[in-house]
């Protein structure tokens, strides 16, 4: 009796002991998670978030439930300073949104949080790309040579427009911008219509919907990408580019020699920053190493598995380049504390665009 | 062709794809009719778990839902003047002056019938336009697009009844809202007084609902009537079925919307948005009898109710086909499509023609079937409009401010229906037209970017003689405004003069507050105005304000006029001060108000988990003097509703709390 009472003490201890161990690793056991995207329901990057979000609830241990929360407003910027202005962080909490790089770099108004005091638990790139109608450029090395093209873009301080405009800059070419489109889109369309000559747009659109209706039948001739650039400086490789030759690859065989200037090197400091980070993940200050180390962890694995690699090859045509966390941070804070004379001149840069 | 479309009509007749058309019509109908929710908000719900499905199957699903938000917004436009949606805001102008004539049902039944009709029509007529829709799509380029906007500008004069004068300044009022926030052209934030909430603009649905849905409860609050001011009229279906024959009688005009609806649907940025106005505007302008107009026309319902169901399917096919989204839920399905492995373009139209088809037929066989069960239900939902007001408020309103709360998620929703619902009993009070406000809103952003964009790519203004299109809409609005000003100038009958002149001192007053109020309003956004730095930021706004000074000016000096004159014959300032009072029923509404305003404080005090039910509680038992346990039931379901659809289903964000964080 005394015996078999002994060893269910010791079966019952062995069990309350392994059950705690369990609730300490599962923290996220039986909990749900807010996963905030800054922009409204149905947009592309809450797509993309929800995407993502259905498979990194079963990379986390405990598999906790994760549910996505719009708080879109301030153009993009409330969702970070919401996360900014969190004073009792739960490790409940995660924001996940575009990062406007121009807006963080310029300091717009409306922006308060500063990106790079908030742990990053990983973010995602979409590189993009530069494409121009074929009426009046039988090849895309003509470029240069024609006159009176016209770019469109979005808002003067949108990323495609800057970029779009800088590497159009760069070479010299003699445009007219037009920008304050709502959207990739609108600007197509107007492409479509023959309003305007050239545009930069995700990868992923001009994969979609660039491609399938006027770049196979030649009224569209695809230009160059905007590589992305790690934080060593190094170009990442982007085999969903095929034979699209990278900007500095388009200028060299165009004009034969490596470019230089100003501009180009506002260019060359801008790829690592608001083209290398477009999707970021953040936890609010103050959030426990715990939580962060489980996250960061378990947000890498979703970018490993295969299902969602799968999914986003559907979605986006091609698997979103990777940013760890290590890096991200890294080019948080180099944006953040750009310096002046980069500010300055992107300041004045989308000025002339006004 | 033909094959395409058999094939495509027995794929939507398999099972299990009629179950899920089934269940996207009830989910669509559901969604639709609680105000602030609508088609967008249904796909986004609905998409994830369409990941894992066939092609066929996910898309019955997803425009099962997406095709009857349309038809369903209805109840809530008709029933209580809040528009359920973006595309239900010009029925309620004749719908629900319908209902507080005691003809919920009639107003019911055209609604349905139309909104099927114009379903069905819309799709058929889509896939016969197949062939040459394309050219169409790229006529119209960014200076057809802003001669569009200005002529649904013209609409004003349609919407303003009488008071044309006071319809052009709400019309600029509803445009300088259009241009607070980030300007699209410069990327400069105005007008927005510092704040993170406006830097994006003024959502629309918060003022929508806030400018029509409040006064409306505050007047069925304060008068303690039904929404319904007369006994039931259409009683057992007999209302349903007069319904249906106005629909007959009027069926050129259903087939004119429809059209409308169908092509203008097609065009990529109008859509859904405006479609509703232009067809109202055709309605009116087409109609022989425009008196009625306003008043609870039948002809007020259908146009609108014909036009945003057939743009569903309008949208539908360039989204498909082109890989041009209309709107933003053709957008999600153009998602929903890359998802599936499909894409947009010439394959839809040849390989994938049995699933383009059965989307065009998931299109109208939903629409039909939504349109019978939702007559079906219509007798039962026809009923609210005679219930007692109390029992009413609390519910609508705690639905109200969520569908308001869905805009952004952030308090800055609140206070922007508050105050609108200020400025609509104002302009209730007043005389003052309240939907050239909405319609400016809609046609405010798409006006000034179209103008920036054409004086960007046009360095003349030769665009103006040059392109067709345009020269043909510029003669459509010349023609609009003459029409418009002839039934202005036009020698009004004794009868017209003499209810002109009803509008007592108390009104008068009213009216002069107001106009005193936009006028400081205006002057200030002037000078704000000439402070910016860029010309496309500043130009629009003192194009709008150069216009709305003088007017506003105009009507302030008649109205101090009218107010010296009402005083005189009220026999003094305080007598007319006490008829005024009384007219208003001034304490009573500002007791409405502070209901509202203490349930905005005990939000960020303690949530709407708290502040909702409470408030609910509070009116039932204080204001409409329901007993504790009738009043504690009323909380809970609040509380229910608030938590279960809001918090859960959908996952909105709650205000973080002090209480409760």
């Amino acid at each position: 009796m005394i015996r078999s009472l002994f060893i269910a003490l010791i079966v019952a201890t062995t069990l309350l002991t392994a059950c705690g161990e369990t609730e300490d690793k599962e923290f996220y056991s039986g909990k749900t998670i807010s996963v905030y995207v800054g922009r409204p329901p149905g947009s592309g990057a809450d797509l993309a978030v929800r995407s993502f979000v259905r498979f990194w609830q079963e990379h986390i241990p405990g598999r906790p439930t994760m549910v996505v929360k719009n708080v879109p407003g301030g153009a993009g910027s409330r969702v970070w300073n919401l996360a900014w202005d969190e004073k009792n962080p739960n490790d409940l909490e995660i924001f996940f949104s575009p990062v406007s790089g121009t807006a963080v770099i310029v300091r717009e108004e409306g922006l308060r949080a500063d990106l790079s005091q908030l742990p990053l638990l990983g973010a995602l790139t979409s590189p993009n790309m530069t494409y121009a109608r074929t009426e009046r450029l039988a090849s895309a090395d003509e470029l240069p040579t024609v006159k009176g093209l016209t770019f469109g873009g979005q808002g003067p301080a949108h990323r495609f427009s800057v970029l779009g405009r800088l590497t159009l800059d760069i070479l010299g070419v003699d445009y007219n911008s037009v920008t304050g489109f709502s959207g990739s889109s609108d600007v197509f369309n107007a492409l479509r219509r023959k309003e305007v000559d050239i545009q930069t747009a995700p990868l992923n659109f001009y994969r979609f919907t660039v491609e399938p209706s006027v770049v196979e039948s030649g009224e569209v001739i695809p230009l160059w990408y905007n590589p992305i650039i790690n934080v060593k400086g190094e170009i990442v490789p982007l085999e969903a580019a095929g034979d699209i030759p990278s900007f500095i690859e388009y200028y060299e065989s165009v004009k034969g020699e490596t470019p230089a200037g100003e501009l180009f090197e506002m260019y060359k400091w801008l790829l690592p920053n608001i083209n290398g980070i477009v999707y970021a993940a953040l936890l609010p200050r103050g959030s426990t190493d715990e939580a962060t180390q489980i996250l960061t962890e378990s947000f890498a694995r979703v970018t490993q598995d295969e299902a969602y690699r799968a999914e986003e090859e559907r979605m986006f045509g091609f698997n979103l380049p990777v940013v760890s966390a290590e890096d991200g941070a890294k080019m948080l804070d180099d944006m953040a504390n750009a310096p002046d004379a980069v500010r300055r001149l992107l300041n004045e840069y989308i000025q002339e665009a006004r | 062709m033909i094959d395409g479309m058999l094939a495509g009509l027995m794929l939507v007749l398999s099972w299990p794809t009629f179950g899920y058309l089934l269940l996207g019509v009830f989910i669509g109908m559901w969604i639709g009719a609680v105000p602030g929710l609508g088609g967008v908000v249904g796909l986004v719900l609905l998409l994830p778990f369409t990941f894992s499905m066939d092609p066929v199957p996910a898309f019955a699903l997803l425009m099962g839902l997406y095709a009857v938000t349309s038809t369903s917004d209805t109840i809530s436009a008709i029933l209580l003047g809040i528009p359920g949606s973006v595309a239900s805001q010009a029925t309620i102008l004749d719908g629900y002056p319908l209902a507080k004539k005691g003809h919920a049902g009639r107003a019911f039944g055209a609604a349905y019938t139309v909104s099927a009709l114009g379903g069905v029509f819309g799709a058929l007529l889509m896939a016969a336009s197949l062939p040459f829709i394309l050219p169409v799509i790229f006529a119209f380029g960014i200076p057809e697009f802003l001669m569009l906007g200005l002529l649904g500008l013209t609409m004003v004069g349609v919407l303003s009844g009488s008071a044309v004068t006071k319809g052009l300044i709400v019309g600029l009022l509803g445009l300088l809202l259009t241009t607070v926030g980030y300007a699209e052209a410069t990327g400069v934030p105005r007008f927005n007084l510092h704040t993170e909430y406006l830097l994006d603009g003024i959502p629309i649905i918060p003022i929508a609902l806030g400018l029509f849905g409040i006064p409306e409860l505050l007047e069925m609050a304060v008068k303690n009537t039904s929404i319904s001011r007369v006994e039931m009229v259409d009683k057992s279906r007999g209302g349903m079925l007069r319904g249906i024959k106005d629909v007959l009688k009027y069926r050129w005009l259903s087939l004119r919307s429809a059209v409308i609806g169908t092509y203008v649907g097609v065009l990529p940025g109008l859509g859904g948005s405006i479609v509703d106005w232009i067809a109202y505007g055709h309605a009116v302008q087409s109609a022989k009898d425009k008196s009625k107009f306003g008043k609870g026309d039948i002809r007020g319902v259908i146009a609108p109710e014909a036009a945003n169901n057939a743009s569903r399917a309008g949208a539908l096919i360039p989204t498909v086909a082109f890989g041009i989204p209309g709107s933003l839920g053709a957008a999600i399905l153009l998602s929903a499509l890359v998802i599936k492995g499909l894409q947009p373009g010439p394959d839809m139209l040849t390989v994938n023609l049995g699933l383009t088809f059965s989307m065009i037929w998931d299109i109208a066989i939903a629409n039909i079937l939504a349109a019978g069960l939702l007559m079906l239900l219509s007798r039962q939902i026809a009923k609210i409009a005679f219930l007692p007001a109390h029992s009413v408020v609390p519910g609508v309103m705690v639905v109200l401010l969520m569908g308001a709360w869905v805009a952004t998620s952030s308090m800055g929703d609140w206070w922007t229906c508050l105050a609108m619902a200020a400025l609509g009993y104002v302009m209730k009070q007043g005389g003052w037209p309240r939907s050239p406000l909405i319609l400016a809103l809609v046609l405010g952003t798409l006006i000034e970017n179209n103008f920036q964009l054409t004086m960007q790519l046009h360095s003349d203004f030769s665009w103006m003689y040059q392109r067709p299109i345009v020269v043909i809409i510029e003669i459509a609005i010349v023609a609009t405004i003459v029409l418009a000003a002839r039934g202005i100038t036009r020698p009004k009958s004794v009868r017209e003069r003499k209810k002109k002149n009803v509008a007592g001192p108390s009104q008068s007053l009213m009216s002069f507050l107001l106009a005193a109020i936009l006028l400081a309003v205006f002057v200030a956004a002037f000078l704000i105005a000439n402070q910016f730095e860029d010309a496309a930021t500043g130009q629009f706004p003192l194009a709008v304000l150069t216009i709305a000074i003088p007017l506003v000016l105009f009507v302030f000096i008649t109205d101090l006029r009218a107010c010296f004159s009402g005083i005189t014959d009220a026999g003094g300032t305080a007598q007319a001060i006490a008829v005024a009072t009384q007219t208003w029923e001034l304490l009573a509404s500002a007791r409405f108000f502070g209901y509202l305003l203490a349930l905005l404080a005990t939000t960020y005090v303690a949530g709407q988990l708290v502040s909702l039910p409470l408030f609910a509680l509070l009116y039932a038992r204080r204001w409409g003097n329901f007993s504790w346990p009738m009043s504690l039931l009323y909380a809970a379901a609040s509380l229910l509703l608030v938590w279960g659809l809001y918090a859960q289903i959908m996952n909105l964000h709650l205000y973080p709390s002090l209480l409760f964080g």
